[in-house]
């Protein structure tokens, strides 16, 4: 039996456009989807919804020309029509298009939390891309924006959705390998957490419809304008990037906390590390079961790794491995039973997409949801905290707050740009 | 020490229009206590006229962290200052103290557009009830951004002045606006009810709700947020809500539903679901189950009653979802239903429940009568890998029909453990049936692999042999092809040279399949001795794969290569021949490939062979030129082949001018 075909859909479709929009119920039950932001990765994200039979894109936004008329070109092409719409602003395009049930967003990261909102408020489902948020204070409102008008979203950690690192996940929860003490987290083996301030030097900007500078910046400080920024060298700077414990963090930080059944907490105490990635950093629970960020090269061969350390094995998985690595064969050997309680137990497919598709269905949770979301970058975004401030940090989860240290609080927000702001 | 107002508007007054900025400028407070000198140094730059924008940004950044009221005289005329204001934003807004806010407020007036819309904002994000009056007479800006902040940040204050601003710009709100102001008024609302001032939030909802000029949100976010604010001791709405034909509101109601854990929650929704409509029905028994209370269990088990299909397998999902052990009662009935999908519904959910309770219902599946009920429960067992169930599965394996035996084989392979090696082997020794015979031989490999078989294991192999018939032998030689092992090796070899004939078939069969490399000598034997050509030519086969496998020796390969070499004829054995000289490391190859280079059904892989090994061997000696032999073979192959990768290979590892 192939675990995709066990995959549970659902039985229930709700036309997903009566829900708070009003009107008449669609004639058909598709899900009419938009996308913000059509980059490199946002491209590839569309590639991968576009096969689904019950979802139909039509209309696509993104503050630079070439990618819109990109990205309408993949979706045109799909269907065989001119049918796409393209839009610059996202502003436009989500008060005009009331139509849509859901949106992509694959902006760049500084833009993820207030287009998520934005879309939320405007009655759309959202997928969006990690990281999520830039600060914790952001992603707080997307919590709340998701809770408040009762919509699905799915944030891009698709290792959750992944037979592999599921499988791990669910050895370390299940008690395959006894209590789980440590986990090791891969971060990104390229940039750091201490990011550049620097601006690169300035050009003239470009009219706005073929890339529309004001809008690129968004809620970010105004710099100057240079095209390498539009051309993905915008990582690695404060203003728009989570740097390498953010880039890779937002996905095996999630799936850490999803193995040790802690996805709606996180860690209370970081523990500085003298260098300037956060390699070696140990993020501590109350009961002392450690996060242990680590470039890990020799832990892994291949991305976004994980390693669940156990008091009677470990287990082990990243991009590239269609198995586990395991301490035992005999974990192995439970995969099959492993992966099929997981799949009664939760009804999910092993597509994150898809699964995002049946929520908007269902109107269930999705997998990445935003609670899951916001508790693993909330971790994120304070080991961030913890190697700008140079020291030792207490974290309350509850309050969301460090206690007694005005420093570090003042590092969970940070003042967004007119008229971009939450 | 609090300042008049007017001596504040004066002294920042002052402090700007030193800066030279352009907007109307803003008095900076007086500082009382001793600098840090950190601080101290940051605000001389944002002051200085020598620094540019990007310094005075950055020490902004940098006040944000460190900065106190000390530095408001500096930074008070950059918030009217359009290129600055912003990062001056950045520094304040998250720097305690009342003189920040009261800076804040004596800026809007020198302030338009987005440098406003920015203050109202930080005003909002700050939560200053004094700045309520100043931000709602900007709800009626002529500036779109300006109208925009100002709500949301009354929404983010959420006093009683703050909230009535909100309701009395309602209707005069353009209706393309309105959702903003309902997006404040929600703002204030949740605020509200996160503080247990819940008869404040209920007015605000019940108002969102009420007012027919409400965009749909923010109508079905206030129904959330009012049931949400009644609780657990009032579920009269949740209840009304469950049963509105409006299917936003059925979601509103699961929504809240979902974020209140209170018992009474769950009691309410298994209380309604029985009279509700069918496709409300599925949604409600998700969130049932994902609640995972056992008081739903009777609700949940009553919906599998439903005439309606899809009501049934969600009911039957839920079941497994919830995890109460109890289902395990009602389950059984669902395993062989004649719909697949409420048959696998019923069986997954049935094998992943907790506890005895669960287990003995499995167990119970086996001992029943029929035998599809035996395969259902064997099925589940897998799922659920019940090792207790070996006994019985040893005792169904004697069972009627033939399927159900074979399952069982099948199972206990994937089940077992050590204890059941031998007896594995003496029900093997007994069966006739080809099904269960195959059967028996993969469980025994599957035992193999997970109890990592050796030796002992392969002595019971051996022994179980003697005596044995020629219709179970193949499968216990075919066992000993995967176990391996020098005395395995002997007997099967000894079998096929010398055995009774009606085992010699078996013998050469599992020597052609051998998994470990002992076995090489003897294959490149049967080339010559074997009985017929096919059985010569797969001998041969398996032989040359040995020499490709990187498991051997570099020297162990060389010499299998040059056995391999004068049996080598047809292309096909031809190729595999190149493929392992092809991962040599020796010149030597070259009096190998040469016979095969000219050929053109073989050229292309005798071309690739001599290439991949120059390149080993040029990448081990870099300093030293290739022998003159392998040179010419090589300038050969280049004017041999088409393929234009290849050429450039060979190219560069000949010395340059070839």
């Amino acid at each position: 039996m192939s675990l995709a075909g066990a995959a549970l859909g659902f039985p229930a479709i709700v036309p997903a456009r009566a829900l708070g929009r009003g009107g008449a119920v669609a004639p058909s039950e598709r899900i009419l989807m938009g996308a913000i932001g059509v980059g490199a990765r946002g491209t590839h994200v569309l590639r991968w919804m576009l096969p689904e039979k019950d979802v139909q894109f039509v209309a696509v936004c993104d503050v630079r020309r070439q990618a819109r008329e990109n990205a309408k070109q993949i979706v045109d092409q799909h269907y065989g029509n001119q049918d796409c719409r393209t839009y610059r602003d996202l502003r436009e395009f989500l008060a005009e298009r009331t139509d849509l049930d859901a949106v992509l967003i694959a902006t760049g990261d500084r833009w993820h939390a207030l287009a998520a909102i934005w879309a939320m408020q405007a009655g759309k489902d959202v997928y969006v891309e990690k990281p999520s948020c830039l600060t914790l204070a952001e992603g707080r409102a997307v919590l709340e924006t998701a809770q408040r008008y009762g919509r699905v979203y799915q944030t891009g950690t698709q290792r959750l959705s992944e037979a592999n690192f599921v499988f791990c996940q669910e050895a370390a929860r299940q008690g395959l390998l006894g209590r789980v003490h440590t986990v090791y987290v891969q971060i990104a083996p390229w940039d750091n957490a201490l990011m550049r301030h620097d601006w690169l030097p300035g050009q003239p900007e470009p009219p706005a419809d073929e890339v529309d500078w004001d809008l690129w910046l968004g809620p970010c400080p105004w710099r100057p304008y240079n095209a390498s920024y539009v051309a993905g060298g915008w990582r690695g700077y404060y203003d728009f990037h989570t740097g390498c414990i953010g880039e890779w963090g937002a996905h095996t930080i999630a799936q850490a906390l999803m193995g040790l059944d802690r996805a709606h907490t996180t860690p209370v105490r970081y523990h500085h590390v003298n260098n300037d990635t956060g390699e070696g950093m140990v993020a501590e629970f109350t009961d002392g079961t450690r996060l242990i960020l680590t470039k890990g090269a020799e832990l892994w061969h291949g991305a976004c790794g994980v390693r669940f350390v156990g008091t009677e094995g470990w287990a082990s998985c990243a991009d590239g491995y269609s198995r586990p690595e395991v301490s035992s064969p005999r974990l192995l050997g439970e995969y099959r039973r492993v992966m099929e309680e997981y799949l009664a137990r939760t009804g999910r497919p092993m597509s994150h997409v898809r699964d995002f598709f049946d929520c908007v269905k269902s109107r269930r949770p999705a997998v990445a949801n935003a609670s899951v979301m916001h508790h693993s970058m909330s971790t994120v975004h304070a080991c961030n905290i913890c190697m700008w401030v140079g020291r030792d940090l207490v974290y309350d989860p509850a309050r969301e707050e460090f206690p007694g240290d005005e420093e570090a609080n003042r590092l969970r927000s940070r003042a967004m740009r007119a008229p971009y702001t939450i | 020490m609090h300042l008049r107002s007017a001596t504040l508007l004066g002294t920042l007054l002052g402090a700007l229009l030193t800066a030279g900025c352009v907007s109307r400028p803003v008095p900076a407070p007086l500082t009382h206590n001793e600098p840090d000198p950190r601080e101290a140094e940051l605000c001389a730059r944002i002051r200085s006229a020598d620094t540019d924008v990007k310094t005075r940004a950055d020490a902004c950044r940098e006040l944000a962290r460190i900065g106190t009221v000390r530095c408001l005289p500096a930074l008070a005329p950059l918030l009217t200052n359009a290129g600055l204001s912003h990062m001056a934003l950045y520094a304040l807004e998250p720097m305690p103290g009342r003189e920040v806010d009261e800076l804040l407020r004596a800026s809007l007036a020198h302030a338009e557009g987005r440098v406003l819309a920015g203050l109202l904002t930080t005003l909002g994000v700050r939560r200053d009830p004094a700045a309520v009056p100043q931000i709602a007479a900007r709800l009626a800006h002529a500036d779109a951004a300006v109208r925009r902040a100002a709500a949301l940040a009354l929404g983010e204050i959420a006093t009683p002045d703050a909230v009535r601003a909100l309701w009395n710009a309602w209707d005069g709100t353009p209706s393309n606006e309105r959702h903003v102001l309902g997006e404040a008024l929600l703002r204030a609302a949740d605020r509200l009810r996160a503080a247990s001032r819940n008869r404040e939030a209920l007015r605000i909802y019940h108002g969102l709700r009420t007012s027919g000029l409400a965009p749909d949100p923010i109508r079905t976010a206030a129904l959330q947020g009012a049931i949400l604010g009644h609780g657990p001791r009032d579920l009269r709405l949740l209840r009304e809500t469950l049963h509105a034909g409006d299917l936003s509101g059925f979601h509103a109601a699961l929504q809240a539903a979902h974020r209140e854990s209170h018992p009474a929650v769950t009691r309410v929704l298994a209380g309604e679901v029985a009279l509700l409509p069918p496709e409300r029905q599925t949604l409600l028994l998700s969130a049932l189950a994902g609640r995972h209370d056992p008081s739903a269990l009777p609700a949940i088990l009553q919906a599998t009653n439903h005439p309606d299909p899809a009501v049934q397998m969600a009911a039957i999902r839920a079941l497994g979802r919830l995890g109460d052990p109890r289902a395990a009662d009602a389950l059984p009935a669902w395993v062989l239903h004649p719909d697949p999908d409420l048959r696998e519904a019923a069986r997954a959910s049935l094998a992943f429940l907790p506890g005895k309770h669960a287990e003995h219902a499995i167990l119970g599946l086996l001992d029943h009568e029929d035998p599809n009920m035996k395969l259902a429960g064997m099925d589940v067992v897998r799922r659920r890998h019940l090792a207790v169930a070996l006994p019985r599965l040893q005792r169904l394996v004697r069972a009627q029909p033939s399927e159900v035996r074979v399952v069982a084989l099948r199972l206990i392979g994937e089940l077992g453990n050590r204890m059941q090696w031998n007896w594995l082997l003496s029900e093997l020794r007994r069966l006739e049936q080809p099904q269960e015979l195959e059967a028996a031989r993969q469980a025994l490999l599957d035992l193999a692999g997970r109890i990592g078989a050796g030796p002992t294991e392969t002595e019971a192999v051996l022994t179980a042999l003697v005596n044995t018939g020629p219709v179970q032998a193949p499968a216990l030689y075919s066992l000993l092809a995967q176990l391996g092992g020098d005395k395995a090796l002997r007997h099967t070899l000894n079998t096929a040279r010398s055995g009774p004939p009606e085992l010699r078939t078996a013998a050469l069969k599992a020597l052609l399949e051998w998994r470990r490399p002992e076995v090489v000598e003897a294959l490149v034997a049967l080339v010559d001795t074997a009985p017929d050509a096919a059985t010569g030519e797969t001998a041969l086969r398996r032989f040359l794969e040995w020499a490709a496998d990187p498991e051997l020796t570099a020297e162990q390969r060389l010499v299998m290569c040059r056995q391999a070499a004068r049996y080598v004829q047809d292309p096909a054995m031809a190729r595999l021949y190149l493929a392992a000289v092809g991962g040599l490391s020796t010149p030597e190859v070259v009096t190998m490939i040469k016979p095969f280079l000219e050929p053109e059904p073989t050229r292309q892989e005798a071309c690739a062979a001599l290439i991949t090994v120059a390149e080993r061997l040029h990448k081990q000696r870099p300093d030293q030129a290739l022998p003159e032999p392998m040179q010419l073979a090589l300038r050969r192959a280049v004017s041999l082949t088409r393929n234009e990768e290849l050429k450039r290979r060979a190219q560069s590892v000949l010395p340059s001018g070839n």
